[in-house]
């Protein structure tokens, strides 16, 4: 039981890494970011590149990849996304039209990867040593992941709840309208919201290099459908939730595959649709 | 008027002469056409000046990554027939150089089946090319049937195709890879050779674990179905999910369970491996599907060292080839480095255990052109007839089956070189298979 109650745990919090920025972005944006997994990629590529081409220890490249897909997330908002925030009547509206430019941005991201690097899955197999925790062993790079997840969220926590920043963030989440009475410019957080969400999925883009070393183009779909099923289960636009969403699900999955390992993704899904049932907000969600 | 009569002939020797002349006509008729005879080249045929072969393969979409490992040898054997010449076409009675429509299905199934009857109705190509993966080939095969072109599949390796083949009612698609009730054959037949050479107990626990998807459930359960009959010990038998990274808890049900062989069915060994290492655990035998046959994969973006592998065994029916006790393939093997390096970008792109498999049932189709021409009934008829000369040496089809090569293996295991060496049919083998599996170096 040890052994499934830790792995879950350190399975859940990479989970918990993953679905973090894309729940950041839809809380206080109502932009859907399907092309989440995909910016999630770029960081796994980075990662890639600078240590293949540079030798640069691939922990050390989460600094760069972080960087890089940051600004990304600046551009990728003032470009397209920008232009429909100013001009969508309702968010609704503003929910739908983003849908199509993330489509768009999806086909774009992987045909320019599948460009530059070419369709040959890459990697950065990296501590794959196995470390020894209460008895039980782990990969040592799911141990830093984890490790990883917990500071990025104590960070986050903190930006959220203590600095002035952060209380704008949750204003415009909370109450856009009132966010733009009181002074707030609404539109520069959702720039800095966007970039901080791509920040964090360059980072677990980056640890994914290094745990699983089979990355394509076309697998940032599987990290977007992981987001938005952690999103559901613990509320859209809960950073709390995502946490516990990610945590549930990783431990429910590993628990799934230890007692019966065909079900685990059954499992997954009937927890996703008991919870659209019962408590469709999540368990964290805002009305 | 006597003389004249004297000198008349009879009416029965007149019958006879003509006789004679009709045989000394017929006879040198039969020789004539028999030895010297030459038939006019060309005559009535549309005018040609290259043989068009159609391919549809997924190079964009999740199976581009595939098509990029194990589909090269598309463009490789063409390149190299045409560096000869051309291919020799007998009803035109000259070789021809060989060009190709290749069309990108985007990794999606309606698409490829659209396009590859735009390839044979539109542009009407002269051969065909097989698309990537079992269920894209199973799809298209109604085609092939529909239209009778006859197509070398390469990564298809499916049991209701087999049974299809082999009762006739899939006439034009033949098979590279073996079907999974030959592997299941294979695996019975290796681990009751390891239980004789080194005693009752070297197989011990055996447990199969499979993917949820049609690979891991037909491999798995012909492979059960013959260790079973035999009397193996199987403690588990279990699926996992399709492309699961995290195989820790099944891991320790395996060690739980005190699984000695063990035997994966699916394409996720890749991370198995890695977490059996982190774990420590190693079971005396394993025997894994594709995943871990690729040596520019395995010790490039996987980061496996020849240590991590070695002893692993690798079955997926691809009859391997001794790249490293034949002249032919030797060269073929090196010229394979040397051409790959661009998919893989580093030095280890030797070929897998199939990849000599692949290319030479592409050659047996242009071969089959070369000595039957274009006439693809009759295309059709050779590749199950006839044996053609290939890098494998002789090599002919055998619908639902394996094909029959000189220089097959059919099971293969990472030893000491970056290509994995033939351990199984025993007249086949590039070495002794390694036992038991030794210990993960450390980290």
């Amino acid at each position: 039981m040890l052994d499934i109650a830790i792995g879950g745990v350190l399975f859940g919090a990479l989970y918990a890494l993953i679905a973090v920025g894309l729940n950041l972005q839809y809380g206080v944006t109502r932009i859907l970011n399907l092309a989440y997994g995909e910016i999630l990629l770029i960081g796994s590529y980075i990662t890639y590149i600078f240590f293949k081409d540079f030798r640069i220890n691939p922990l050390l490249t989460l600094i760069f990849s972080g960087l890089v897909t940051s600004v990304l997330g600046i551009l990728i908002h003032v470009i397209t996304f920008r232009r429909l925030v100013l001009s969508a009547a309702s968010a609704e509206e503003l929910e739908f039209r983003s849908l199509f430019v993330c489509f768009g941005l999806i086909l774009l991201i992987q045909n320019l990867l599948a460009h530059i690097f070419g369709v040959t899955p890459i990697g950065t197999p990296y501590l794959m040593e196995g470390v020894e925790i209460f008895g039980e062993r782990f990969k040592m790079n799911t141990v830093v992941a984890a490790i990883l997840s917990a500071v990025v969220n104590a960070i986050m926590y903190t930006l959220l709840r203590f600095t002035k920043f952060g209380l704008a963030m949750r204003a415009t989440a909370e109450e856009p309208v009132g966010a733009q009475i009181i002074g707030i410019n609404i539109l520069k957080i959702h720039i800095a919201s966007f970039s901080v969400g791509c920040l964090t999925a360059a980072l677990a883009g980056s640890m994914i290099s290094m745990i699983y070393s089979n990355v394509t183009p076309y697998t940032g779909t599987i990290y977007t459908v992981i987001a938005l099923i952690i999103l559901v289960l613990g509320g859209r636009g809960s950073f709390i939730g995502s946490i516990v969403g990610g945590l549930i699900i990783g431990c429910a999955y590993y628990a799934m595959i230890r007692v019966r390992a065909s079900l685990a993704d059954p499992v997954i899904y009937i927890l996703l649709i008991i919870m659209l049932l019962v408590r469709p907000r999540g368990l964290f969600g805002r009305q | 008027m006597s003389r004249l009569n004297n000198a008349a002939i009879t009416k029965l020797q007149a019958i006879i002469i003509i006789v004679v002349i009709i045989i000394i006509a017929a006879v040198a008729g039969i020789v004539y056409q028999l030895f010297f005879y030459r038939p006019p080249v060309g005559v009535g045929l549309p005018p040609r000046d290259k043989v068009v072969v159609g391919i549809v393969q997924s190079l964009s979409g999740a199976l581009s990554p595939q098509v990029t490992m194990y589909h090269p040898y598309y463009k490789w054997v063409i390149e190299d027939y045409n560096a000869k010449g051309g291919l020799y076409v007998p009803e035109y009675g000259r070789r021809f150089p060989i060009t190709y429509i290749e069309y990108d299905d985007e990794t999606d199934i309606h698409k490829m089946l659209t396009l590859t009857e735009k390839l044979i109705t539109v542009d009407k190509v002269d051969l065909l090319f097989a698309p990537c993966s079992t269920g894209f080939v199973y799809a298209a095969s109604s085609l092939y049937e529909k239209y009778r072109y006859p197509v070398i599949a390469l990564t298809y390796g499916s049991q209701a195709g087999a049974e299809k083949c082999r009762k006739g009612e899939l006439k034009y698609l033949f098979q590279t890879l073996a079907s999974p009730s030959e592997v299941g054959v294979e695996v019975r037949e290796l681990l009751e050779y390891i239980r004789g050479k080194y005693g009752a107990d070297a197989v011990g626990n055996v447990g199969i674990i499979y993917h949820l998807e049609q690979h891991g459930v037909e491999h798995a359960s012909a492979i059960f179905g013959e260790l079973a009959l035999v009397g193996f010990n199987i403690v588990l038998y279990e699926s996992y999910p399709f492309m699961t990274t995290e195989f820790k808890p099944l891991i320790s049900k395996l060690i739980e369970r005190k699984v000695d062989t063990l035997i994966i069915c699916g394409y996720e060994a890749m991370f198995f491996v890695r977490e059996a290492k982190a774990m420590g655990y190693n079971p005396k035998i394993m025997i894994v599907g594709p995943s871990l046959e690729v040596p520019g994969m395995t010790f490039g973006p996987l980061g496996y060292t020849l240590d991590d592998v070695r002893g692993i065994i690798f079955y997926d029916g691809w009859p391997s080839a001794s790249y490293t006790e034949n002249d032919v393939l030797k060269k073929w093997a090196e010229d394979h480095k040397v051409r790959a390096r661009a998919i893989f970008g580093n030095e280890y792109a030797y070929p897998f255990p199939a990849a000599a498999l692949f290319y030479s049932g592409l050659q047996c189709l242009f071969e089959a052109v070369q000595k039957v021409g274009l006439d693809r009934e009759k295309i059709r008829d050779a590749l199950v007839t006839e044996y053609f000369d290939t890098i494998l040496g002789k090599m002919k089809f055998r619908p639902g089956y394996a094909p029959e090569t000189t220089l097959g293996g059919t099971l293969s295991q990472w030893q000491y070189r970056y290509m994995m060496d033939t351990i199984w049919p025993p007249e086949a083998k590039s070495a002794e298979v390694i036992y038991p599996k030794p210990s993960w170096p450390p980290s």
